[in-house]
């Protein structure tokens, strides 16, 4: 069955306001839905900025030079509001302490859909079901800010989840978590894709990926310089731009891999 | 300073419209009322704070630059006000009987609304305040504000610790800019995500 062309980048290229080096260069990529996608590259490769490219962030947000398009299921996002994009794609960011402003978990999650006019009631049962499946149930009523990072960032994964958007666009989304956490919401990523949804991750945690990805995709100087499937985590050009590959038999046996 | 105290009391499981309605009574009372009522007052004040279970003494200690607000009129009250009081038989110079009434007066003016944020979660002060009309956008900004509190609160202790980590005295100054530049970008990550969830600005 010939699946739908969720997310298409064309020589999208762009460089932030009063620097002269373009944050991405010439990307071209085309995301099918269902597909999971992990982005991987040394530091200061331009992972977020494509990122932010993706749902329009970048340029309608974010000042700078832009150049080239991008469509989500055939839109062109230059061309849709946010409250459309984000019916669309739901982002992740790094920090969840930059995405947490309201007063407890529940209203938190239940932003996004608040903002698309759904009904008070509604959005907050849609809430309640998220956060029950990230397992921060007993943390409804809470103040975000309070929480460990771990469980903010489990409320920020929650509020995509909310959304029911058909990408979720994740920027490192385990990096304060523990292993155990990682596991866990790796494992909810799985099941968005068994349901159709796309999921495109930036990662510095190569063993995650190389167990849930179907496809990596390697950044370096705002550039792709490779793009194929897991097996790409095992080439020599993941240690020759510094990133750690995935642990294997062959050096530390790692047992939950 | 406004930080909420989760507590079991009869003030916290007030609803927090009834709270705030009968907070905006006390103190259009208060204002309005004659000056010499303003010990009555007052005792009503310690008596809420009895009631939530807090100690006056230490909340005012906690908070010791919110005495200033009291502090400064009534002091100007004492030394430039003119005239003689009749305190029972005695006469009394009239700006210490109207600068303790009024620092009493403001004492009550002062920590009857912080007991309301003290006693009153967030959330529900939101929720009251969006209940008595405030537009979205105002209750939205409010909680906002209040998370940011926090976190400034939050940031300007690692900002000191690491100052002191490498020597440096305590400086406002030191302490207040990088605190404000992590703010700014805060903010703007914030108006980013704001965005990515589909929050328009102008519709608010």
């Amino acid at each position: 069955m010939r699946k739908t062309e969720a997310l298409h980048l064309k020589d999208v290229s762009f460089s932030y306001a009063g620097k002269k080096e373009k944050a991405v260069s010439g990307t071209s990529l085309a995301f099918q839905e269902g597909e999971f996608a992990g982005i991987i590259g040394p530091v200061g490769s331009g992972k977020s900025t494509l990122l932010y490219c993706c749902n329009g962030l970048v340029p309608k947000e974010i000042r700078g030079k832009f150049s080239g398009s991008v469509r989500l299921f055939g839109k062109d996002v230059a061309k849709m509001g946010f409250p459309e994009i984000s019916r669309a794609a739901s982002m992740v960011f790094q920090d969840p302490n930059d995405q947490i402003f309201n007063l407890t978990v529940e209203e938190e999650v239940a932003f996004g859909l608040l903002n698309r006019g759904m009904q008070r009631e509604e959005a907050l049962a849609a809430a309640r079901k998220a956060v029950a499946r990230v397992g921060l149930s007993g943390k409804l009523h809470e103040d975000p800010s309070e929480l460990s990072s771990g469980q903010k960032q489990k409320v920020a994964i929650a509020s995509a989840l909310a959304a029911d958007s058909r990408i979720i666009l994740l920027d490192e989304p385990v990096s304060s978590l523990d292993w155990r956490s990682s596991q866990e919401v790796y494992a909810i990523l799985d099941a968005l894709v068994r349901e159709g949804k796309t999921v495109i991750a930036t990662e510095q945690d190569t063993c995650l990926l190389s167990r849930h990805a179907t496809r990596i995709i390697v950044i370096d100087g705002g550039k792709v310089v490779k793009d194929g499937g897991v097996e790409v985590l095992s080439s020599s050009l993941i240690e020759k731009l510094g990133l750690r590959p995935p642990m294997d038999g062959k050096k530390i046996r790692c047992s939950t891999c | 300073m406004l930080g909420y105290v989760k507590k079991k009391s009869i003030v916290h499981s007030l609803d927090a419209r009834a709270k705030l309605a009968l907070l905006a009574l006390f103190m259009l009372a208060q204002i309005f009322a004659p000056l010499s009522y303003a010990p009555l007052f007052f005792a009503v004040t310690l008596a809420l704070y009895a009631f939530a279970r807090m100690d006056f003494l230490e909340v005012v200690k906690s908070r010791k630059a919110l005495l200033l607000l009291p502090l400064i009129p009534s002091l100007a009250r004492i030394f430039f006000e003119t005239g003689w009081a009749n305190v029972m038989g005695v006469a009394v110079p009239l700006g210490i009987v109207n600068g303790s009434l009024n620092f009493v007066f403001l004492l009550s003016l002062v920590y009857t609304p912080l007991l309301f944020a003290l006693t009153t979660a967030p959330s529900q002060i939101s929720s009251a305040l969006r209940f008595y009309g405030m537009p979205k956008r105002w209750a939205f900004i409010f909680s906002v504000a209040f998370v940011s509190v926090a976190y400034i609160r939050k940031k300007a202790e690692r900002t000191l610790a690491a100052q002191r980590a490498r020597g440096c005295k305590r400086n406002i100054l030191a302490l207040m800019l990088p605190v404000l530049h992590s703010c700014f970008l805060r903010a703007r990550t914030m108006a980013y995500s704001m965005a990515a969830r589909g929050f328009d600005a102008d519709e608010a």
